[in-house]
């Protein structure tokens, strides 16, 4: 196990490089002087020298590379064109509003996918099968913040029972917080669920159709003691694995949603950003992103090996 | 001697395939039938269907099935599924072909052999742990603590195949199907999982129904064989009477294509290849392949099960008089 | 295999969802009813009616127009970057597959970069880098689907690869170019052939969401993604403003699915989906 969970590490670090190199680059590549180019019309030379010397444009290549990734390793992720302060600091602020947002998600997802993936492979090529793939086809081809707009014009605008947009954090209230949560939560949920229902129905069928399944059968089993040990356990280690997957997708996949919704997570400073040019806020968020989608995966793929033995082979 | 097992008139037809044709065999405690034909013969399918595991296609059965049950008959497919479940484990043990896919990959042994023996004998704790110890003892597995904790994919062919065979033991069945239990394996590895088999039934007593494509196999260790093929009984015999007198064409061919160590003799082969599947068609199902067709009912008409020469006990379905 | 589609429904509908969306594309000038930039204030948030099927917006553009228009922009971007992740992908996974070593090693771990970021977020980032417009969106869409071709024709190539004819062909000398264009092309096509038309339908929802943020096409060129941002602002007012762009390009994604479900079926082989979205 820990020989597993090493390799493991020792293959993310390797990623992480890869991805810190990338994500570095992102200011270099900008055709012109991003300073100027972030600055625009603000464009004054006090300016300019402030961010020149607090971003480090103006020292040699390696230099900057040891230096940023010195910083990110003490959570040091840059200084913003915009505002001048930490890049760290707005990043914090926004992480929880995203993670409430793909946390809600992500449990609806699973609650709505695991019954109707497991219905679906019961009922392999009957009226129910059909009609859940049928759902779960119309859920890939969802656009996400159209069905954004789709649930504000039927919950808000028509039945007004929920607000169209906005944000309360938990600890200010949490009544307030769930309702504001619903519309963008229903929507990241749903378009999820319909992928994990897909890998659901898949795995379980492959395993209902399995040789050591018939071995359950054949010992006489009662038909639920077959369902919940041989066939739902063996296919919980890939359901886990598409989930993990879809969660850290959520994580920087749900950008429309909150530009919809005015919900102020990551996905809404990225647009910002990207609007104001402000190189440093946009590399912070894909970073963080980055390395959250890599522990992720990471933290999946040891839960797996805990749930699969033959993994660790 | 009474048969505990056994189907009767059994017929399975699924769409326009005729899987299974009026089939009947049965068998007796302490005895061995062999099952002997080719993938897509039938010959497991009898056995699956006799027992409930076809449950998808329940509708599509015909005939019956029975096993007996303290001297008294009870028909199987009469029987309502949480019935017929609680009979297979505990009085109908199953041992199939490939132990390595057979196994669940995520329970250890210990819990795989246990939730027989939990469900059916209701044994717990300590009465439980000696159990399962004396069950891998009996199927020849040394170390039977360090064993129980071990995953499937940590042991080898044979040992998971006796692990199988533990399995199917473990409630003291009266039947135990042996479905290719020794194809999957090395040569060695099936001899000695053969002897464990027939060594355990003669201290337990238990019927055996072995199901091969290998006729030499059967012939080594069944008392009566039963040859099926396209779905249908060709021939049925004591296994002595079946190597001396076959009187089927395909049981002819059958053995004239086992290998022997006499160079001089060519191999023989049966040309063609067996029906995928078999449309109700009213003439020998062998008619293909068979070398003989000295009948002109042959193509035109079923032949019937008969007794050859009066004997009861060994019967054929050809209208061809074989040499 | 078109007659194994044509035969169920789901088939005949992505058939015919995506001729519609094809002919309204390549002829869409000719059959809007009116321009779409076409301003009138005065007739501005109508709803549907048999003037304007789908209503005006609040400059008084009729809907309908804008939406047939946009179908232009939104397969003209998601032709040219699924065509360009096609070729760079497949290019780098037969490499990756026919050469191995440390070229596979390579290129794979930089695919599993690219896979570190989520799709849109990456694109969001390329076109941070080379500013809005349609040119760069396209190159953006078609960069992000780069590692996903690359993974299914790597791995459709190693097993290829294994083949007795194709390590045949190899022993006797037969140039790689060779034996790739002759052996491992036509045995990978199947598997890239339904990529191709998942990755569409991702590419549409991509350009759309692209748009809708402002950094796809500008405007006066009209696009779905662009309509639909401002049909935010009239939610409670103009329904039609969101419902008929956005109902156009879930039918066109459904559309692409359905139809890489059913070349799947068709083709007989395994995808993996999780990875597009």
């Amino acid at each position: 196990m820990i020989k597993y969970v090493a390799r493991r590490i020792s293959h993310m670090v390797v990623v992480l490089f890869g991805v810190s190199i990338a994500v570095f680059s992102l200011v270099h590549l900008v055709p012109g002087d991003p300073i100027r180019v972030a600055l625009g019309t603000r464009f004054n030379e006090e300016t300019y020298q402030a961010l020149l010397v607090s971003s480090g444009l103006d020292r040699p290549l390696l230099e900057q590379y040891v230096t940023y990734i010195f910083g990110l390793l003490q959570g040091d992720f840059g200084v913003s064109f915009r505002s001048g302060g930490p890049v760290s600091e707005v990043l914090f602020e926004r992480l929880p509003a995203t993670v409430s947002l793909a946390s809600f998600g992500i449990i609806l997802a699973i609650i709505i996918a695991i019954p109707l993936g497991v219905i679906a492979a019961l009922n392999d090529g009957k009226a129910a099968d059909g009609g859940i793939r049928v759902f779960s086809q119309i859920g890939v081809s969802l656009p996400d913040f159209w069905t954004a707009m789709l649930f504000i014009l039927l919950l808000s605008a028509t039945l007004q029972i929920l607000p169209s947009s906005g944000y309360v954090p938990f600890g200010e209230d949490p009544v307030q917080w769930l309702r504001h949560l619903i519309i963008p939560g229903l929507t990241v949920g749903l378009i999820a669920s319909s992928i994990i229902t897909r890998y659901v129905r898949s795995s379980v069928l492959e395993i209902i159709n399995s040789d050591h399944v018939r071995t359950a059968e054949s010992k006489g089993l009662s038909r639920s003691r077959v369902i919940r040990q041989h066939v739902l356990r063996n296919a919980l280690p890939p359901i886990m694995t598409i989930s993990g997957v879809q969660f850290a997708t959520m994580l920087g996949g749900v950008i429309v949603v909150e530009v919809v919704v005015a919900w102020p997570g990551l996905g809404r400073l990225v647009f910002d950003a990207v609007a104001t040019r402000d190189y440093p806020v946009i590399q912070g968020v894909v970073m963080l992103i980055a390395v959250a989608f890599l522990v992720i995966n990471l933290l999946v793929d040891v839960l797996q090996a805990r749930l699969d033995p033959r993994v660790l082979r | 001697m009474s048969a505990v097992f056994g189907v009767d008139n059994l017929s399975l037809k699924i769409g326009k395939n005729q899987i299974l044709r009026e089939v009947s065999w049965n068998v007796s405690r302490g005895e061995t039938l062999g099952i002997v034909g080719e993938s897509g013969s039938g010959k497991s399918m009898s056995v699956l269907a006799a027992s409930g595991l076809l449950p998808k296609f329940r509708k599509n059965i015909t005939g019956d099935a029975f096993l007996a049950l303290e001297s008294e008959q009870q028909s199987l497919l009469d029987m309502p599924s949480s019935e017929i479940r609680k009979l297979r484990g505990s009085r109908i043990g199953f041992v199939f072909q490939d132990p390595q896919s057979s196994l669940n990959p995520l329970m250890t042994v210990e819990q795989q052999l246990s939730e027989m023996i939990k469900l059916h004998m209701k044994l717990k704790g300590k009465q439980l742990q000696e159990r399962l110890e004396e069950l891998l003892e009996l199927v020849g597995i040394a170390d039977p603590e360090r064993r129980l904790k071990a995953y499937p994919h940590e042991l080898s062919g044979g040992m998971r195949q006796r692990v199988m065979i533990a399995i199917a033991l473990s409630c003291d069945p009266d039947v135990l199907i042996a479905d290719e239990p020794t194809t999957a394996l090395d040569v060695t590895i099936q001899a000695q999982i053969v002897e464990l088999v027939q060594n355990l039934q003669k201290r337990l007593g238990m019927a055996v129904v072995w199901i091969s494509h290998d006729l030499s196999l059967v012939g080594q260790l069944a008392d009566r064989i039963v040859v099926m093929y396209g779905g249908e009984i060709l021939e049925s015999c004591e296994t002595k009477q079946l190597f001396a007198n076959p009187r089927h064409p395909y049981t002819q061919a059958l053995l004239a294509s086992k290998p022997t160590m006499d160079k001089s003799i060519k191999l023989s082969t049966i040309p063609g290849s067996p029906p995928l599947t078999t449309e109700a068609v009213d003439r020998c199902v062998f008619y293909d392949r068979c070398q003989f067709k000295s009948d002109p009912r042959c193509a035109t008409e079923r032949p019937p099960l008969t007794a050859v020469g009066g004997d009861e006990s060994h019967l054929v379905r050809t209208f061809c008089e074989v040499p | 295999m078109i007659k194994k589609i044509f035969s169920r429904p789901t088939g005949v509908f992505s058939l015919l969802v995506l001729a519609t969306i094809f002919f309204i594309a390549v002829f869409g000038q000719l059959i809007t009813p009116q321009g779409p930039n076409e301003i009138n204030v005065a007739n501005m948030l109508q709803p549907p009616s048999p003037e304007h099927f789908f209503g005006t917006d609040e400059l008084g553009r009729d809907v309908l127009s804008r939406t047939i228009l946009s179908a232009q922009v939104s397969m003209q971007v998601s032709l040219i970057s699924v065509s360009f992740a096609l070729f760079f992908g497949t290019a780098a996974g037969v490499m990756a597959g026919y050469f191995g070593g440390w070229l596979d090693n390579l290129l794979m771990r930089i695919v599993d970069v690219l896979f570190a970021f989520p799709v849109l977020l990456l694109a969001l980032a390329i076109v941070a880098i080379l500013g809005p417009g349609i040119g760069t969106a396209t190159f953006a869409i078609g960069v992000v689907y780069v590692p996903i071709f690359a993974r299914v024709a790597r791995s459709s190539a190693v097993s290829v690869v294994q083949e007795p004819y194709v390590k045949a062909a190899k022993t006797v000398g037969a140039s790689p170019l060779r034996t790739i264009t002759t052996h491992l092309l036509p045995n990978i096509a199947a598997p890239l052939i339904v990529q191709t038309s998942i990755s569409l339908a991702f590419a549409i929802l991509n350009e759309a969401a692209l748009s809708f943020l402002g950094l796809g096409a500008q405007p006066p060129t009209p696009t779905w993604g662009r309509m639909l941002f401002d049909a935010k602002g009239f939610l409670d007012q103009a329904w039609w403003m969101a419902v008929f762009p956005g109902a156009t390009v879930f039918l066109t994604v459904l559309a692409f699915n359905l139809l890489g479900d059913n070349l799947r079926d068709a083709l007989d082989v395994t995808v993996d989906r999780k990875e597009s979205k």
